[in-house]
């Protein structure tokens, strides 16, 4: 995790090349004597973030087999890795040999006379070292190193201390399911799933409850992954596509306080940015408690960036308990390559799933036997979901000005059978043909198509005797998605009624400016202004679905979609409804470090999140929940005893004028009124050579605003810990080590309000890893819920009656009750790991 | 001093204080008959000008539910479902004597919430609300009617079924009274706000089944001793018949009452 930003940061023009640490002396090669070739080879090498050499090219051959020479001993360097505003970056530098042959021995002459000593071959000697020995046999031709282009992304000025960049580092070796798992790197993230493994995870930050991600904005290396116009959840986000292995870092910005945020950072943003540092090819297959497999291929070709990799994965597991079984493949793939001073990434990937679900279960029902902790009460539930997507941008930088450019194409489909309630909803109304209770299982699917772009432009320049910097930028997307919520029977999934059936067409464009001004060295002020035009086009394709007084002749019966008005006058069943709107939203930062290694920051926002489709009539003015946010805090970064330590207190305040509540009688997310959030978020990591901890807590109250009651489901405690240590073991085989590592993640979360005045019960999870690593093989033992807990992942309050009539021996259940999704019990996993042809 | 006291600080903004308003409740439940009663003895009043005894009055109550939300005049027809939330219930089904005094308890707790109830509901069925054959006798009673000297003895089996359910007045609304409407007594109108422990009472009048009865047509018929009570609903073809199960399904007979926990039964 990188500190906080500081006022006393490097500034942006602050560019270092990389440093050799190591070298390796080229060695003239035999094939050559023969013609007794001298000649200078000049390569072109890649010099990565980590130090290595990840590409060598030849800008001037002096031959094939000097150029193979001088290729063989460059990739043997290792370098300090050249920094950009103190962070490592990819460079290339230019790096000449110069080849000199022998002395040729002495011509044999009468009268015979003892042989002069062999001169030594001569080495070629890269000049990027001390100048080499003068040899007269040789035309030296020392040349100082070219230009360094200084390559790897531009990052963003930090608002504030709520901003973190993650780099996942050693920690990747903490147990994780999935990629938005990484998320609990950041400080205050609760995840809970109550709807499979193919269901987006329910994210708790900072006393948000963000459903399946609305309340966040998603992105991966920029491109969007919340869904404009999703039925479950305008700006539902599933990062179940990404492959955990391939995320080399994760920018969290808790709080929407970044001109850069735009829809649906309310909570805050998440971006993960992906690459694959471990280069060659990797085979890992990973199998245990529940039928679990997982194979993994990894690629990263030497020869090029960390952020061009292949990654293909193929999973399946029965899971635990009833009806929690899945099915999922995914491949991701990403070139990076140079564009002049800068470079271009090219993305694509493509992930379907099938899964089933147990739902919720009563907790009076389980106290009193008739169900199991892990059991369900409806099989049906379920569903599959498909994302494929490509995107393209570069980023290059000429003189002082940085430019970047995206565009992206997103098709994504999803159907979520789920059933909250049991059998309550289908009451009789007098248009239907009597009937029993049907069930409220919910069937819902999504259909969409995203494409857009996004682009800035960012200015450096000095004044004041600091850097300052300005950026103009834009975002645009497009999106067009069917939305149909139906209700099956539950034994034969016939659809017997439809609740929504929508298309949607959204466009979001966003503008913003954002400078970044240090009027001296220790005051940094950051921020500006976003604008985000916001335009709807649904047509309700069943928007007629009661009638006070049906025609006697032409009686409706049973039909959802209903083309008869009042008193049996006719209309279509459809109707359409648009608006346009704009939300403007000033964000800013205040950064003060008169200290060393200490930041003091005051940050305001605006914020916006897209409302949901189904609630557009024509003409709606706010089409958009608007968000305020305040913080105040305090950060550390620097080295204490030779470990790295950056650690942050920030004090919060949200506030939400529509807020979405969760119902589940519509199995989705409503509009409710406003809520304000009050709280506090304490983070630290120190990482050293032989450890790396991150740990956080964040203490929250949410609150409606006109009656100042507690928001329900919103975690008050969340407290987090990921802790990694490895070494290397005092045996070796063959002359190489044995590493060790062992990792652990620890999660509490303290009782949550529900409704009726209730709590929760507490969670508290530990998660291991152990691994042993010897040259390219490693074997590992993961323990998922160390302490086999029987906890509640997720807790309600509300009716549900899951008995049906026609088996009832009671009447049905009309009033509140607990409910409750089970967590995962104690699971067991063996990995197998091997690299092939890496560094 | 100065990081540990904006700890400190910060407490109390989390961790556990507030609430999200009312709670969930737990609650006993009784059914009483009138306080003037004497249990095990006959029942007498006044009716129509009549003197009525009963000698039996078992009335089955298959569930009770409480609401918070008035329903509007004029709503929709036939729904069984009360708008609002539900604030409390009790799912189990007691045959009561009407002529008992005592409180006669139902076989489980009753469960709800603290939200203030509106309006309660009556089920006369047993466990299935919908099912189209009646599960169970709803109304029992023997009794006699006398005036001027004159005793006529009547006798009766009431039950709520398919067979004594009226068809939908418009075939435009062919749900429009579902059998569920036929056994749901609603509204009842109550002011009740539940707590942990306490008791809701249902009191059951026997007396008001009678209102606005015709004794004069309660006659035994030449090869009986006693006159039946129809059981054929609004279809039935003498008026007492007609009225009692009009009366039945009417507010009059049913009453709540909360006592909260420890206190007396009012006599």
């Amino acid at each position: 995790m990188s500190g906080p930003a500081s006022a006393q940061g490097p500034s942006t023009l602050d560019v270092r090349p990389p440093v050799v640490v190591k070298h390796v002396d080229a060695v003239y090669p035999p094939s050559a004597l023969a013609e007794r070739k001298d000649a200078d080879v000049v390569l072109v090498v890649t010099v990565d973030a980590d130090g290595h050499v990840s590409k060598v090219d030849v800008a001037e051959s002096g031959a094939a087999d000097l150029d193979e020479a001088a290729i063989v001993a460059a990739r043997q360097w290792i370098f300090r890795p050249a920094t950009r505003e103190g962070k490592p970056v990819a460079s290339r530098i230019r790096v000449s040999f110069h080849f000199a042959p022998p002395a040729p021995p002495p011509e044999l002459v009468s009268p015979p006379v003892p042989a002069e000593p062999e001169v030594p071959m001569k080495t070629a000697v890269p000049q990027q070292t001390a100048p080499p020995p003068e040899d007269a046999a040789a035309h030296a031709r020392r040349e100082e190193p070219g230009v360094v282009n200084v390559y790897g992304r531009s990052v963003p000025p930090t608002p504030g201390n709520s901003a973190f960049n993650l780099r996942v580092g050693a920690l990747a070796n903490v147990p994780r399911q999935n990629a938005t798992e990484l998320l609990k790197l950041a400080p205050g993230i609760l995840l809970t799933n109550e709807g499979g493994e193919g269901h987006a995870e329910q994210v708790f930050l900072r006393g948000f409850d963000a459903r399946e991600g609305q309340d966040i904005e998603f992105t991966v290396g920029g491109v969007p992954i919340n869904e404009s116009g999703n039925l479950h959840g305008n700006g539902y986000a599933d990062t179940h596509f990404i492959i955990p292995e391939v995320v080399e870092s994760l920018r969290v910005v808790e709080g929407p306080f970044d001109p850069r945020q735009g829809n649906y950072a309310v909570a805050g943003s998440a971006n993960y940015e992906l690459g694959l540092e471990k280069r060659g090819l990797t085979a890992k297959y990973t199998t245990g408690s529940f039928g679990t497999q997982r194979a993994l291929v990894l690629w990263g070709p030497r020869e090029e960036s960390v952020h061009t990799f292949g990654a293909a994965e193929a999973y399946k597991t029965d899971g635990f308990g009833q009806n929690r079984d899945a099915q999922r493949g995914t491949a991701i793939a990403q070139y990076e390559g140079q564009a002049g001073t800068g470079s271009y990434r090219l993305t694509g990937q493509v992930y379907a799933t099938n899964f089933h679900t147990a739902g919720v279960i009563r907790e009076d029902d389980y106290v009193h036997g008739r169900i199991g902790f892990y059991d369900t009460y409806d099989s049906s539930q379920g569903g599959d979901s498909l994302r494929a997507s490509i995107a393209a941008d570069i980023e290059t930088k000429t003189g002082d000005t940085t430019l970047a450019q995206q565009v992206f194409l997103i098709k994504r489909t999803m159907r979520l059978r789920e059933d909250f309630t049991g059998y309550l909803l289908d009451v009789q109304t007098p248009l239907q043909l009597p009937h029993e209770q049907r069930g409220d299982l919910i069937d819902l699917s999504v259909d969409e198509l995203t494409v857009g772009g996004r682009g800035w432009a960012r200015l450096a320049g000095k004044a004041l005797g600091q850097t300052q910097q300005l950026e103009l930028g834009y975002f645009a997307r497009y999106d067009q998605a069917l939305g149909e919520q139906q209700r099956l029977f539950p034994d034969s999934f016939v659809p017997y009624h439809i609740d929504t059936n929508l298309q949607s067409n959204l466009v979001d464009v966003g503008l913003y400016g954002s400078a970044d001004v240090r009027p001296t060295r220790w005051i940094t002020l950051d921020g500006g202004l976003r604008a985000d035009v916001f335009s709807f086009d649904v047509n309700n394709l069943c928007a007629q679905q009661s009638i006070e007084k049906p025609l006697t002749t032409m009686p409706p019966g049973d039909e959802s979609c209903l083309t008869q008005w009042q008193r049996g006058s006719h209309r279509e069943a459809n109707q359409r409804a648009d608006t346009v709107s704009a939300a403007v939203l000033p964000k800013g930062s205040l950064l003060l470090g008169p200290f060393a290694h200490l930041t003091f920051s005051a940050s305001y926002g605006k914020g916006v999140r897209s409302i949901d489709p189904n609630y557009i009539t024509q003409d709606v003015k706010t089409p958009f929940a608007s968000i305020e946010a305040y913080e105040g805090g305090a950060g550390y970064a620097g080295a204490v005893g030779g470990v790295d330590l950056v650690a942050r207190s920030v004090f919060f305040q949200t506030h939400v004028d529509q807020d979405y509540i969760f119902n589940q009688t519509v199995g989705r997310n409503v509009i409710g009124v406003g809520t304000t959030r009050n709280g506090w978020v304490g983070a630290v990591r120190a990482t050293g050579s032989w450890f790396d901890e991150s740990a956080n807590v964040t203490l929250v109250k949410s609150s409606y605003d006109d009656t100042h009651l507690l928001v329900p489901y919103i975690p008050d405690v969340v407290v987090r810990s990921d802790t990694a240590v490895w070494a290397d073991s005092p045996w070796k085989v063959s002359g190489e080590p044995l590493r060790g590592a062992l990792a652990a993640g620890v999660t509490y979360v303290g009782r949550r309000a529900l409704p009726y005045s209730a709590r929760s019960n507490t969670i508290f999870t530990i998660d291991a890893n152990a691994t042993l690593a010897w040259t390219h093989y490693e074997i590992g033992l993961v323990v998922t819920n160390l302490l086999d807990t029987k906890y509640r992942l997720t807790e309600f309050n509300y009716v549900a009656n899951f008995t049906r009539s026609t088996e009832g021996a009671v009447p049905p259940t009309l009033v509140p009750a607990r409910l409750f999704t089970a967590g995962a019990p104690r699971g067991i996993y063996g990995t197998f790991t091997i690299n092939f042809g890496g560094a | 001093m100065r990081p540990v006291g904006l700890l400190l600080a910060a407490l109390p903004v989390a961790s556990c204080t507030g609430t999200t308003g009312y709670s969930l409740v737990s609650f006993y439940a009784v059914a009483e008959g009138p306080p003037d009663a004497q249990a095990g003895q006959p029942y007498t009043f006044m009716s129509g000008g009549y003197q009525v005894s009963l000698t039996k009055a078992i009335i089955h109550i298959g569930a009770i539910y409480l609401d918070d939300t008035l329903p509007t005049s004029g709503g929709a027809e036939a729904s069984c479902t009360l708008p609002g939330t539900y604030v409390g219930e009790v799912r189990g089904g007691l045959d009561i004597d009407m002529l008992d005094p005592r409180p006669q308890a139902f076989p489980v707790a009753g469960n709800g919430s603290t939200i203030p109830a509106a309006v309660g509901q009556v089920w006369l069925s047993g466990p299935d609300v919908n099912a189209m054959a009646a599960q169970t006798d709803i109304l029992d009673i023997e009794g006699t009617a006398t005036k001027d000297g004159t005793t006529a003895s009547f006798f009766g089996a009431i039950t709520v079924d398919q067979s004594n359910n009226p068809m939908p007045t418009s075939t435009a609304l062919p749900g429009s009274n579902p059998i569920c409407a036929a056994r749901i007594v609603t509204p009842i109108f109550v002011d009740i706000t539940l707590a942990q422990g306490g008791t809701l009472v249902l009191h059951v009048d026997p007396t008001s089944l009678f209102n606005n009865a015709d004794f004069s047509q309660i006659k035994a018929p030449r090869n009986s001793d006693a006159f039946e009570f129809t059981n054929r609903g609004m279809s039935s073809p003498d008026q007492p018949s007609r009225n009692l199960y009009d009366q039945l399904h009417s507010n009059g007979p049913y009453r709540f009452e909360w006592r909260p926990a420890g206190a007396a039964a009012a006599r």
